[in-house]
Protein backbone atom coordinates (compact mmCIF):
# COMPACT_ATOMS: atom_id res chain seq x y z
CA UNK A 1 0.00 0.00 0.00
CA UNK A 2 2.76 2.41 0.98
CA UNK A 3 4.53 1.60 -2.29
CA UNK A 4 1.45 2.55 -4.32
CA UNK A 5 1.05 5.79 -2.35
CA UNK A 6 4.70 6.68 -2.92
CA UNK A 7 4.48 6.01 -6.67
CA UNK A 8 1.28 8.07 -6.81
CA UNK A 9 2.98 10.96 -5.04
CA UNK A 10 5.97 10.68 -7.40
CA UNK A 11 3.67 10.91 -10.42
CA UNK A 12 1.92 13.96 -8.91
CA UNK A 13 5.28 15.62 -8.29
CA UNK A 14 6.40 14.90 -11.88
CA UNK A 15 3.18 16.41 -13.19
CA UNK A 16 3.58 19.46 -10.97
CA UNK A 17 7.20 19.78 -12.11
CA UNK A 18 6.19 19.63 -15.80
CA UNK A 19 3.50 22.29 -15.26
CA UNK A 20 5.87 24.56 -13.30
CA UNK A 21 8.57 24.18 -15.98
CA UNK A 22 6.07 25.19 -18.64
CA UNK A 23 5.15 28.31 -16.71
CA UNK A 24 8.67 29.52 -15.88
CA UNK A 25 11.66 30.65 -17.92
CA UNK A 26 14.09 27.90 -18.91
CA UNK A 27 16.82 29.87 -17.11
CA UNK A 28 15.30 28.61 -13.88
CA UNK A 29 13.45 25.31 -14.21
CA UNK A 30 13.92 22.65 -16.91
CA UNK A 31 11.16 20.16 -17.68
CA UNK A 32 11.32 16.46 -16.73
CA UNK A 33 11.94 15.45 -20.35
CA UNK A 34 14.89 17.87 -20.76
CA UNK A 35 16.29 16.58 -17.48
CA UNK A 36 16.00 12.99 -18.69
CA UNK A 37 17.89 13.81 -21.90
CA UNK A 38 20.54 15.63 -19.86
CA UNK A 39 20.89 12.57 -17.62
CA UNK A 40 21.42 10.38 -20.67
CA UNK A 41 24.11 12.76 -21.95
CA UNK A 42 25.89 12.91 -18.60
CA UNK A 43 25.77 9.14 -18.16
CA UNK A 44 26.99 8.50 -21.69
CA UNK A 45 29.89 10.95 -21.28
CA UNK A 46 30.91 9.37 -17.97
CA UNK A 47 30.99 12.80 -16.29
CA UNK A 48 28.28 11.92 -13.76
CA UNK A 49 29.88 8.60 -12.82
CA UNK A 50 33.28 10.23 -12.17
CA UNK A 51 31.74 13.02 -10.09
CA UNK A 52 29.59 10.51 -8.18
CA UNK A 53 32.68 8.41 -7.45
CA UNK A 54 34.56 11.48 -6.15
CA UNK A 55 31.63 12.54 -3.97
CA UNK A 56 30.97 9.05 -2.57
CA UNK A 57 34.65 8.69 -1.65
CA UNK A 58 34.52 11.93 0.33
CA UNK A 59 31.06 11.25 1.77
CA UNK A 60 31.60 7.66 2.88
CA UNK A 61 35.13 8.43 4.10
CA UNK A 62 33.98 11.31 6.31
CA UNK A 63 30.81 9.55 7.43
CA UNK A 64 32.48 6.26 8.41
CA UNK A 65 35.18 8.08 10.39
CA UNK A 66 32.43 10.14 12.09
CA UNK A 67 30.58 6.93 13.03
CA UNK A 68 33.80 5.29 14.20
CA UNK A 69 34.55 8.25 16.47
CA UNK A 70 31.04 9.41 17.38
CA UNK A 71 29.53 6.15 18.61
CA UNK A 72 32.37 5.09 20.98
CA UNK A 73 32.82 8.65 22.25
CA UNK A 74 29.07 9.02 22.85
CA UNK A 75 28.99 5.71 24.75
CA UNK A 76 32.01 6.78 26.77
CA UNK A 77 30.46 10.16 27.58
CA UNK A 78 27.20 8.49 28.64
CA UNK A 79 28.93 5.73 30.57
CA UNK A 80 31.43 7.90 32.44
CA UNK A 81 29.31 10.75 33.78
CA UNK A 82 32.22 12.98 34.76
CA UNK A 83 33.60 12.78 31.22
CA UNK A 84 30.13 13.39 29.77
CA UNK A 85 29.44 16.43 31.91
CA UNK A 86 32.93 17.81 31.16
CA UNK A 87 32.70 17.41 27.39
CA UNK A 88 29.03 18.05 26.66
CA UNK A 89 29.18 21.84 26.77
CA UNK A 90 32.01 21.84 24.21
CA UNK A 91 30.24 19.29 22.03
CA UNK A 92 27.04 21.37 22.03
CA UNK A 93 29.05 24.53 21.26
CA UNK A 94 30.72 22.81 18.31
CA UNK A 95 27.40 21.40 17.11
CA UNK A 96 25.90 24.89 17.07
CA UNK A 97 28.75 26.39 15.02
CA UNK A 98 28.28 26.30 11.25
CA UNK A 99 30.95 24.07 9.75
CA UNK A 100 31.47 26.61 6.93
CA UNK A 101 33.05 28.88 9.57
CA UNK A 102 35.95 26.42 9.93
CA UNK A 103 36.71 26.16 6.22
CA UNK A 104 39.45 28.85 5.99
CA UNK A 105 41.24 27.15 8.90
CA UNK A 106 40.75 23.71 7.35
CA UNK A 107 42.22 24.95 4.04
CA UNK A 108 45.29 26.27 5.85
CA UNK A 109 45.75 23.04 7.85
CA UNK A 110 44.69 20.37 5.36
CA UNK A 111 44.76 22.10 1.98
CA UNK A 112 42.12 21.82 -0.72
CA UNK A 113 42.23 18.10 -1.43
CA UNK A 114 40.38 15.02 -0.32
CA UNK A 115 41.68 15.21 3.29
CA UNK A 116 40.08 18.62 3.79
CA UNK A 117 36.81 17.46 2.22
CA UNK A 118 36.65 14.29 4.32
CA UNK A 119 37.29 16.36 7.44
CA UNK A 120 34.45 18.77 6.62
CA UNK A 121 32.07 15.80 6.17
CA UNK A 122 33.40 14.26 9.38
CA UNK A 123 32.72 17.46 11.33
CA UNK A 124 29.18 17.64 10.01
CA UNK A 125 28.25 13.98 10.52
CA UNK A 126 29.98 13.60 13.88
CA UNK A 127 27.72 15.83 15.97
CA UNK A 128 24.33 14.14 15.47
CA UNK A 129 25.91 10.69 15.89
CA UNK A 130 27.75 11.70 19.05
CA UNK A 131 24.90 13.62 20.65
CA UNK A 132 22.29 10.95 19.91
CA UNK A 133 24.52 8.14 21.16
CA UNK A 134 25.19 10.12 24.33
CA UNK A 135 21.47 10.78 24.78
CA UNK A 136 20.69 7.09 24.13
CA UNK A 137 23.04 5.91 26.85
CA UNK A 138 21.61 8.49 29.28
CA UNK A 139 18.04 7.44 28.46
CA UNK A 140 18.54 3.90 29.74
CA UNK A 141 15.49 2.32 31.39
CA UNK A 142 15.99 2.96 35.13
CA UNK A 143 13.47 0.28 36.15
CA UNK A 144 15.27 -2.38 34.14
CA UNK A 145 18.60 -1.35 35.64
CA UNK A 146 17.13 -1.48 39.14
CA UNK A 147 15.68 -4.90 38.43
CA UNK A 148 19.08 -6.14 37.15
CA UNK A 149 20.79 -4.75 40.21
CA UNK A 150 18.29 -6.52 42.48
CA UNK A 151 19.24 -9.87 40.95
CA UNK A 152 22.96 -9.13 41.39
CA UNK A 153 23.99 -8.21 37.82
CA UNK A 154 27.42 -6.60 37.58
CA UNK A 155 27.87 -3.00 36.32
CA UNK A 156 29.53 -4.30 33.12
CA UNK A 157 26.64 -6.71 32.50
CA UNK A 158 24.10 -3.94 33.06
CA UNK A 159 26.02 -1.67 30.66
CA UNK A 160 26.35 -4.26 27.89
CA UNK A 161 22.97 -5.98 28.28
CA UNK A 162 20.64 -3.12 29.17
CA UNK A 163 22.16 0.29 28.54
CA UNK A 164 23.82 -0.35 25.15
CA UNK A 165 20.90 -2.26 23.53
CA UNK A 166 18.55 0.46 24.77
CA UNK A 167 20.72 3.12 23.12
CA UNK A 168 20.69 1.44 19.69
CA UNK A 169 17.59 3.23 18.32
CA UNK A 170 19.12 6.59 19.35
CA UNK A 171 22.41 5.66 17.70
CA UNK A 172 20.65 4.72 14.46
CA UNK A 173 18.65 7.97 14.49
CA UNK A 174 21.94 9.84 15.01
CA UNK A 175 23.50 7.95 12.14
CA UNK A 176 20.56 8.76 9.88
CA UNK A 177 20.79 12.44 10.77
CA UNK A 178 24.55 12.28 10.35
CA UNK A 179 24.13 10.68 6.93
CA UNK A 180 21.92 13.55 5.77
CA UNK A 181 24.14 16.28 7.22
CA UNK A 182 27.22 14.47 5.90
CA UNK A 183 25.77 14.52 2.38
CA UNK A 184 25.03 18.24 2.66
CA UNK A 185 28.56 18.82 3.94
CA UNK A 186 29.98 16.81 1.03
CA UNK A 187 28.52 19.38 -1.37
CA UNK A 188 29.69 22.23 0.89
CA UNK A 189 33.20 20.75 0.94
CA UNK A 190 33.24 20.35 -2.83
CA UNK A 191 32.16 23.94 -3.31
CA UNK A 192 34.44 25.57 -0.74
CA UNK A 193 37.70 23.67 -1.35
CA UNK A 194 39.03 22.49 -4.73
CA UNK A 195 35.85 22.22 -6.77
CA UNK A 196 35.01 18.69 -7.93
CA UNK A 197 32.49 15.87 -7.49
CA UNK A 198 28.74 16.42 -7.59
CA UNK A 199 29.16 19.77 -5.80
CA UNK A 200 31.53 20.87 -8.55
CA UNK A 201 29.02 19.89 -11.22
CA UNK A 202 26.31 21.84 -9.35
CA UNK A 203 28.51 24.94 -9.40
CA UNK A 204 29.51 24.44 -13.02
CA UNK A 205 26.00 23.93 -14.38
CA UNK A 206 24.49 26.57 -12.08
CA UNK A 207 27.02 29.18 -13.19
CA UNK A 208 26.44 28.44 -16.87
CA UNK A 209 22.65 28.12 -16.62
CA UNK A 210 22.61 24.51 -17.83
CA UNK A 211 19.65 23.83 -15.59
CA UNK A 212 18.69 20.42 -17.00
CA UNK A 213 22.16 19.09 -16.12
CA UNK A 214 21.93 20.92 -12.80
CA UNK A 215 18.72 19.09 -11.97
CA UNK A 216 20.30 15.74 -12.85
CA UNK A 217 22.95 16.42 -10.19
CA UNK A 218 20.30 17.51 -7.65
CA UNK A 219 18.31 14.33 -8.30
CA UNK A 220 21.47 12.19 -8.05
CA UNK A 221 22.19 13.70 -4.61
CA UNK A 222 18.60 13.02 -3.56
CA UNK A 223 18.86 9.40 -4.68
CA UNK A 224 22.14 8.92 -2.76
CA UNK A 225 20.46 10.43 0.32
CA UNK A 226 17.43 8.13 0.02
CA UNK A 227 19.58 5.01 -0.46
CA UNK A 228 21.74 5.77 2.58
CA UNK A 229 18.89 6.72 4.94
CA UNK A 230 16.69 3.81 3.83
CA UNK A 231 19.61 1.41 4.35
CA UNK A 232 20.03 2.76 7.86
CA UNK A 233 16.30 2.43 8.50
CA UNK A 234 16.51 -1.20 7.41
CA UNK A 235 19.46 -1.65 9.78
CA UNK A 236 17.44 -0.02 12.55
CA UNK A 237 14.56 -2.44 11.98
CA UNK A 238 16.95 -5.39 12.09
CA UNK A 239 18.77 -4.39 15.27
CA UNK A 240 15.60 -3.23 17.07
CA UNK A 241 13.64 -6.39 16.33
CA UNK A 242 14.00 -7.56 19.96
CA UNK A 243 12.27 -4.37 21.13
CA UNK A 244 9.18 -4.97 19.01
CA UNK A 245 9.11 -8.67 19.96
CA UNK A 246 9.21 -7.78 23.65
CA UNK B 1 83.56 -6.18 -16.05
CA UNK B 2 80.58 -6.53 -18.34
CA UNK B 3 78.37 -6.99 -15.27
CA UNK B 4 79.72 -3.77 -13.71
CA UNK B 5 79.11 -1.94 -16.99
CA UNK B 6 75.54 -3.22 -17.13
CA UNK B 7 74.83 -2.19 -13.54
CA UNK B 8 76.38 1.26 -13.98
CA UNK B 9 74.28 1.82 -17.12
CA UNK B 10 71.21 0.57 -15.30
CA UNK B 11 71.88 2.93 -12.40
CA UNK B 12 72.35 5.87 -14.79
CA UNK B 13 69.07 4.97 -16.55
CA UNK B 14 67.25 4.64 -13.21
CA UNK B 15 68.66 7.97 -11.98
CA UNK B 16 67.65 9.60 -15.26
CA UNK B 17 64.15 8.09 -15.01
CA UNK B 18 63.91 9.17 -11.39
CA UNK B 19 65.04 12.67 -12.31
CA UNK B 20 62.54 12.98 -15.13
CA UNK B 21 59.81 11.55 -12.87
CA UNK B 22 60.83 14.12 -10.27
CA UNK B 23 60.45 16.90 -12.82
CA UNK B 24 57.05 15.59 -13.85
CA UNK B 25 56.04 15.10 -10.23
CA UNK B 26 56.22 18.83 -9.53
CA UNK B 27 53.64 20.53 -11.70
CA UNK B 28 53.02 24.25 -11.51
CA UNK B 29 49.66 24.61 -9.77
CA UNK B 30 47.56 27.46 -11.10
CA UNK B 31 44.55 28.39 -8.96
CA UNK B 32 41.60 29.73 -10.94
CA UNK B 33 38.14 30.81 -9.83
CA UNK B 34 36.27 29.36 -12.79
CA UNK B 35 35.30 25.75 -13.32
CA UNK B 36 35.70 25.59 -17.07
CA UNK B 37 37.02 28.11 -19.63
CA UNK B 38 34.99 31.32 -19.15
CA UNK B 39 33.55 33.23 -22.11
CA UNK B 40 36.05 36.06 -21.63
CA UNK B 41 39.77 36.49 -22.47
CA UNK B 42 40.62 35.00 -19.05
CA UNK B 43 40.00 31.65 -20.79
CA UNK B 44 43.59 31.85 -22.12
CA UNK B 45 44.75 30.04 -18.99
CA UNK B 46 42.61 26.96 -19.65
CA UNK B 47 43.14 27.06 -23.39
CA UNK B 48 46.92 27.33 -22.97
CA UNK B 49 46.75 23.85 -21.45
CA UNK B 50 44.37 22.52 -24.09
CA UNK B 51 46.40 23.92 -26.99
CA UNK B 52 49.80 22.94 -25.56
CA UNK B 53 51.22 26.43 -24.94
CA UNK B 54 52.46 25.62 -21.43
CA UNK B 55 53.91 22.33 -22.59
CA UNK B 56 55.84 24.09 -25.35
CA UNK B 57 57.32 26.44 -22.74
CA UNK B 58 58.44 23.44 -20.73
CA UNK B 59 56.13 23.84 -17.76
CA UNK B 60 53.48 21.35 -16.65
CA UNK B 61 50.53 23.38 -15.41
CA UNK B 62 47.90 21.77 -13.23
CA UNK B 63 44.70 23.62 -12.34
CA UNK B 64 43.29 23.98 -8.86
CA UNK B 65 39.72 25.13 -9.34
CA UNK B 66 37.95 26.97 -6.54
CA UNK B 67 34.79 29.04 -6.41
CA UNK B 68 35.88 32.47 -5.21
CA UNK B 69 38.89 34.77 -4.82
CA UNK B 70 39.01 34.48 -0.96
CA UNK B 71 39.41 30.69 -1.25
CA UNK B 72 42.02 31.13 -4.00
CA UNK B 73 43.97 33.53 -1.76
CA UNK B 74 43.73 31.18 1.26
CA UNK B 75 44.92 28.30 -0.92
CA UNK B 76 47.84 30.29 -2.34
CA UNK B 77 48.95 31.43 1.12
CA UNK B 78 48.61 27.85 2.42
CA UNK B 79 50.95 26.61 -0.33
CA UNK B 80 48.18 24.74 -2.15
CA UNK B 81 49.07 26.46 -5.42
CA UNK B 82 51.92 28.36 -7.07
CA UNK B 83 49.97 31.11 -8.83
CA UNK B 84 46.40 32.36 -8.49
CA UNK B 85 44.16 34.43 -10.71
CA UNK B 86 42.56 36.78 -8.18
CA UNK B 87 40.80 40.12 -7.92
CA UNK B 88 42.97 43.22 -7.52
CA UNK B 89 40.77 44.36 -4.62
CA UNK B 90 41.60 41.16 -2.69
CA UNK B 91 45.30 41.60 -3.36
CA UNK B 92 45.12 45.18 -2.08
CA UNK B 93 43.18 44.02 0.99
CA UNK B 94 46.07 41.68 1.79
CA UNK B 95 48.53 44.54 1.36
CA UNK B 96 46.72 46.82 3.77
CA UNK B 97 46.50 43.94 6.27
CA UNK B 98 50.26 43.50 6.09
CA UNK B 99 50.32 40.28 4.03
CA UNK B 100 52.86 41.65 1.58
CA UNK B 101 54.19 38.39 0.22
CA UNK B 102 51.95 38.25 -2.88
CA UNK B 103 53.02 39.86 -6.15
CA UNK B 104 51.04 40.35 -9.33
CA UNK B 105 53.19 39.16 -12.24
CA UNK B 106 50.73 39.25 -15.12
CA UNK B 107 47.10 39.88 -15.97
CA UNK B 108 45.74 37.55 -18.65
CA UNK B 109 42.51 39.56 -18.73
CA UNK B 110 43.00 43.04 -17.29
CA UNK B 111 39.39 44.02 -17.25
CA UNK B 112 36.61 41.45 -17.45
CA UNK B 113 34.11 42.74 -20.02
CA UNK B 114 31.24 43.72 -17.72
CA UNK B 115 27.88 45.08 -18.81
CA UNK B 116 24.70 46.22 -17.10
CA UNK B 117 21.62 44.29 -18.15
CA UNK B 118 18.09 45.34 -17.28
CA UNK B 119 14.45 44.49 -17.88
CA UNK B 120 13.69 45.90 -21.31
CA UNK B 121 10.92 48.07 -19.86
CA UNK B 122 13.72 50.41 -18.73
CA UNK B 123 14.92 52.51 -21.64
CA UNK B 124 17.74 54.40 -19.95
CA UNK B 125 19.80 54.30 -16.72
CA UNK B 126 17.83 57.27 -15.37
CA UNK B 127 14.68 55.10 -15.42
CA UNK B 128 16.26 52.78 -12.83
CA UNK B 129 15.98 55.39 -10.06
CA UNK B 130 13.78 53.92 -7.33
CA UNK B 131 14.03 50.41 -8.79
CA UNK B 132 16.04 47.37 -7.74
CA UNK B 133 19.66 46.78 -8.75
CA UNK B 134 21.39 43.45 -7.96
CA UNK B 135 24.99 43.47 -6.70
CA UNK B 136 27.34 40.87 -5.22
CA UNK B 137 27.57 42.64 -1.89
CA UNK B 138 27.85 46.23 -0.70
CA UNK B 139 31.45 47.30 -1.31
CA UNK B 140 32.23 44.42 -3.70
CA UNK B 141 34.10 45.07 -6.94
CA UNK B 142 30.95 44.84 -9.08
CA UNK B 143 29.19 47.22 -6.66
CA UNK B 144 32.01 49.77 -6.77
CA UNK B 145 32.46 49.54 -10.55
CA UNK B 146 28.72 49.77 -11.18
CA UNK B 147 28.44 52.76 -8.82
CA UNK B 148 31.03 54.54 -10.94
CA UNK B 149 29.36 53.54 -14.22
CA UNK B 150 25.87 54.54 -13.05
CA UNK B 151 27.23 57.82 -11.64
CA UNK B 152 28.71 58.56 -15.08
CA UNK B 153 25.16 58.19 -16.43
CA UNK B 154 23.82 60.57 -13.79
CA UNK B 155 22.31 57.93 -11.47
CA UNK B 156 23.60 57.55 -7.90
CA UNK B 157 23.61 54.02 -6.50
CA UNK B 158 21.72 55.36 -3.46
CA UNK B 159 18.86 56.37 -5.74
CA UNK B 160 18.22 52.67 -6.48
CA UNK B 161 17.13 49.84 -4.23
CA UNK B 162 20.38 47.89 -4.02
CA UNK B 163 19.85 44.14 -3.47
CA UNK B 164 22.81 41.93 -2.46
CA UNK B 165 22.68 38.61 -4.31
CA UNK B 166 26.19 37.13 -4.41
CA UNK B 167 27.56 35.30 -7.44
CA UNK B 168 27.06 36.68 -11.00
CA UNK B 169 25.04 33.60 -12.03
CA UNK B 170 22.59 34.21 -9.17
CA UNK B 171 22.31 37.88 -10.13
CA UNK B 172 21.65 36.92 -13.75
CA UNK B 173 19.02 34.37 -12.75
CA UNK B 174 17.36 36.90 -10.46
CA UNK B 175 17.19 39.33 -13.36
CA UNK B 176 15.82 36.67 -15.70
CA UNK B 177 13.21 35.69 -13.10
CA UNK B 178 12.15 39.34 -12.74
CA UNK B 179 13.27 39.56 -9.12
CA UNK B 180 15.55 42.55 -9.80
CA UNK B 181 15.30 45.26 -12.44
CA UNK B 182 18.97 45.48 -13.39
CA UNK B 183 22.34 44.01 -12.52
CA UNK B 184 25.98 43.80 -13.58
CA UNK B 185 27.47 40.68 -15.16
CA UNK B 186 30.25 39.73 -17.55
CA UNK B 187 29.46 39.39 -21.22
CA UNK B 188 30.19 35.68 -20.83
CA UNK B 189 27.45 35.29 -18.22
CA UNK B 190 25.08 37.31 -20.42
CA UNK B 191 25.82 35.16 -23.46
CA UNK B 192 25.31 31.98 -21.41
CA UNK B 193 21.76 32.93 -20.40
CA UNK B 194 19.60 30.63 -22.53
CA UNK B 195 16.46 32.78 -22.39
CA UNK B 196 16.87 36.55 -22.62
CA UNK B 197 13.22 37.31 -23.28
CA UNK B 198 12.28 40.63 -21.71
CA UNK B 199 15.91 41.56 -20.99
CA UNK B 200 18.30 43.90 -22.72
CA UNK B 201 21.82 45.26 -22.37
CA UNK B 202 21.49 48.75 -20.94
CA UNK B 203 25.22 49.57 -20.75
CA UNK B 204 27.44 47.52 -23.11
CA UNK B 205 31.00 46.43 -22.16
CA UNK B 206 32.77 49.23 -24.07
CA UNK B 207 30.73 51.94 -22.32
CA UNK B 208 31.14 50.16 -19.01
CA UNK B 209 34.93 50.02 -19.39
CA UNK B 210 35.08 53.65 -20.54
CA UNK B 211 33.32 54.69 -17.32
CA UNK B 212 35.35 52.39 -15.05
CA UNK B 213 38.74 51.66 -16.69
CA UNK B 214 40.24 49.58 -13.93
CA UNK B 215 42.24 46.35 -13.88
CA UNK B 216 40.19 43.78 -12.01
CA UNK B 217 42.09 40.51 -12.18
CA UNK B 218 45.77 39.62 -11.96
CA UNK B 219 47.84 36.48 -11.59
CA UNK B 220 49.68 36.60 -8.28
CA UNK B 221 52.45 34.48 -6.83
CA UNK B 222 54.11 34.45 -3.44
CA UNK B 223 57.59 35.96 -3.12
CA UNK B 224 58.77 32.45 -2.19
CA UNK B 225 57.50 31.01 -5.49
CA UNK B 226 59.08 33.91 -7.35
CA UNK B 227 62.42 33.17 -5.68
CA UNK B 228 62.31 29.38 -5.94
CA UNK B 229 60.44 28.76 -9.22
CA UNK B 230 61.15 31.92 -11.18
CA UNK B 231 61.87 29.98 -14.41
CA UNK B 232 58.42 28.33 -14.21
CA UNK B 233 56.71 31.65 -13.45
CA UNK B 234 58.41 33.22 -16.47
CA UNK B 235 57.44 30.21 -18.64
CA UNK B 236 53.79 30.50 -17.57
CA UNK B 237 53.68 34.25 -18.32
CA UNK B 238 55.42 33.67 -21.66
CA UNK B 239 52.87 30.97 -22.61
CA UNK B 240 49.94 33.22 -21.64
CA UNK B 241 51.41 36.12 -23.59
CA UNK B 242 51.98 33.98 -26.68
CA UNK B 243 48.44 32.51 -26.68
CA UNK B 244 46.99 36.02 -26.16
CA UNK B 245 48.92 37.23 -29.21
CA UNK B 246 47.67 34.30 -31.29
CA UNK B 247 44.04 34.92 -30.29
CA UNK B 248 44.45 38.64 -30.90
CA UNK B 249 45.75 37.90 -34.41
CA UNK B 250 43.01 35.35 -35.13
CA UNK B 251 39.90 35.60 -32.88
CA UNK B 252 38.38 32.58 -34.69
CA UNK B 253 41.09 30.47 -33.11
CA UNK B 254 39.63 31.38 -29.72
CA UNK B 255 36.02 30.70 -30.71
CA UNK B 256 36.95 27.30 -32.16
CA UNK B 257 38.91 26.38 -29.02
CA UNK B 258 35.97 27.44 -26.85
CA UNK B 259 33.31 25.60 -28.84
CA UNK B 260 33.53 22.28 -26.92
CA UNK B 261 32.90 24.13 -23.64
CA UNK B 262 29.89 26.08 -24.80
CA UNK B 263 27.31 23.60 -26.11
CA UNK B 264 24.60 26.16 -25.31
CA UNK B 265 26.01 28.69 -27.83
CA UNK B 266 26.01 28.50 -31.60
CA UNK B 267 29.22 28.97 -33.60
CA UNK B 268 28.22 32.37 -35.03
CA UNK B 269 27.52 33.88 -31.60
CA UNK B 270 30.81 32.53 -30.33
CA UNK B 271 32.71 33.95 -33.32
CA UNK B 272 31.00 37.32 -32.79
CA UNK B 273 32.00 37.24 -29.13
CA UNK B 274 35.60 36.47 -30.09
CA UNK B 275 35.65 39.46 -32.45
CA UNK B 276 34.29 41.70 -29.67
CA UNK B 277 37.42 41.04 -27.59
CA UNK B 278 39.67 42.77 -30.14
CA UNK B 279 42.16 44.85 -28.18
CA UNK B 280 41.26 43.08 -24.93
CA UNK B 281 43.97 40.41 -25.15
CA UNK B 282 47.02 40.81 -22.91
CA UNK B 283 49.54 40.63 -25.73
CA UNK B 284 52.28 42.18 -23.56
CA UNK B 285 51.59 40.63 -20.17
CA UNK B 286 48.78 42.96 -19.15
CA UNK B 287 50.75 45.11 -16.70
CA UNK B 288 50.75 48.86 -17.28
CA UNK B 289 52.01 51.04 -14.42
CA UNK B 290 49.66 53.96 -14.99
CA UNK B 291 46.60 51.66 -15.34
CA UNK B 292 47.56 49.78 -12.19
CA UNK B 293 48.23 53.02 -10.30
CA UNK B 294 44.81 54.34 -11.39
CA UNK B 295 43.23 51.04 -10.29
CA UNK B 296 44.99 51.15 -6.93
CA UNK B 297 43.97 54.76 -6.29
CA UNK B 298 40.39 53.99 -7.25
CA UNK B 299 40.15 50.80 -5.17
CA UNK B 300 41.65 52.52 -2.12
CA UNK B 301 39.01 55.23 -2.42
CA UNK B 302 36.15 52.69 -2.15
CA UNK B 303 34.21 52.01 1.06
CA UNK B 304 36.11 48.79 1.85
CA UNK B 305 39.37 50.75 2.17
CA UNK B 306 38.25 53.79 4.14
CA UNK B 307 41.04 55.21 6.30
CA UNK B 308 43.87 52.96 5.10
CA UNK B 309 47.38 54.31 4.54
CA UNK B 310 48.65 54.78 0.95
CA UNK B 311 50.40 51.79 -0.62
CA UNK B 312 53.40 51.73 -2.93
CA UNK B 313 52.48 49.97 -6.21
CA UNK B 314 55.78 48.06 -6.23
CA UNK B 315 54.85 46.26 -3.02
CA UNK B 316 52.22 44.22 -4.84
CA UNK B 317 53.27 44.32 -8.51
CA UNK B 318 56.45 42.74 -9.90
CA UNK B 319 57.07 43.90 -13.45
CA UNK B 320 60.33 41.99 -13.81
CA UNK B 321 58.75 38.70 -14.94
CA UNK B 322 56.75 40.33 -17.75
CA UNK B 323 59.82 42.42 -18.66
CA UNK B 324 61.91 39.26 -18.92
CA UNK B 325 59.29 37.72 -21.23
CA UNK B 326 59.04 40.86 -23.39
CA UNK B 327 62.84 41.11 -23.62
CA UNK B 328 62.78 37.62 -25.09
CA UNK B 329 59.76 37.71 -27.41
CA UNK B 330 59.55 41.46 -28.09
CA UNK B 331 56.74 43.96 -27.55
CA UNK B 332 53.62 43.48 -29.67
CA UNK B 333 51.65 46.41 -31.06
CA UNK B 334 48.17 46.91 -29.66
CA UNK B 335 46.24 48.35 -26.75
CA UNK B 336 48.16 46.41 -24.11
CA UNK B 337 50.94 48.93 -23.64
CA UNK B 338 53.62 47.67 -21.20
CA UNK B 339 54.35 51.16 -19.78
CA UNK B 340 56.57 51.08 -16.72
Amino acid sequence: MIGVCRIGLLLCLLLLWAVAAGLTSNNVLPGPQDTLYAAQRLLAGGKLAIALGDSLTVYLGGYLVAAAVGVPLGILMGGVRLLGKTLEVYVFALAATPRVAFIPLIIVLLGLGVEAKVFIVFLGALMPILINTYAGVLAADEELIEMARSVGASRWRIFTRIILPGAVPFVIVGMRLGATIGLINTVVAELYTAVNGLGGLLALYGNTFRMAEYFVVVLTLSIVGVIVTESLRYLEQRVSRWRRMS
Amino acid sequence: MKTIGFFSRAIIVLIALGWSAGVKAEPFRLIVTHLEPPLVPNSVMDLAVELGYFEREGVAVEFVRVQQTPIAVAALLAGEGDMANIGVDALLQLQVQGVGSLKAVTSPNKSLPFLIAAQDSFASPADLAGHSFGVGRIGSLDYSLSSRVMASKGVAMDAMNVVTLGQPSVRAQSLAAGQVDATTMSIGTWMSLPDKTGLSVMIPPDDYYAAAPVVNKVNAVTQETLDKRRADVVAVVRALTRISRDFSADPDLWSKAMAPYTPQMNADALAELGQSFAGGWSVNGGLNRSELQFTQDWVLATDDFKGVAPINLDTWVDFSVADEVLAEIGVAPGLDSPAR
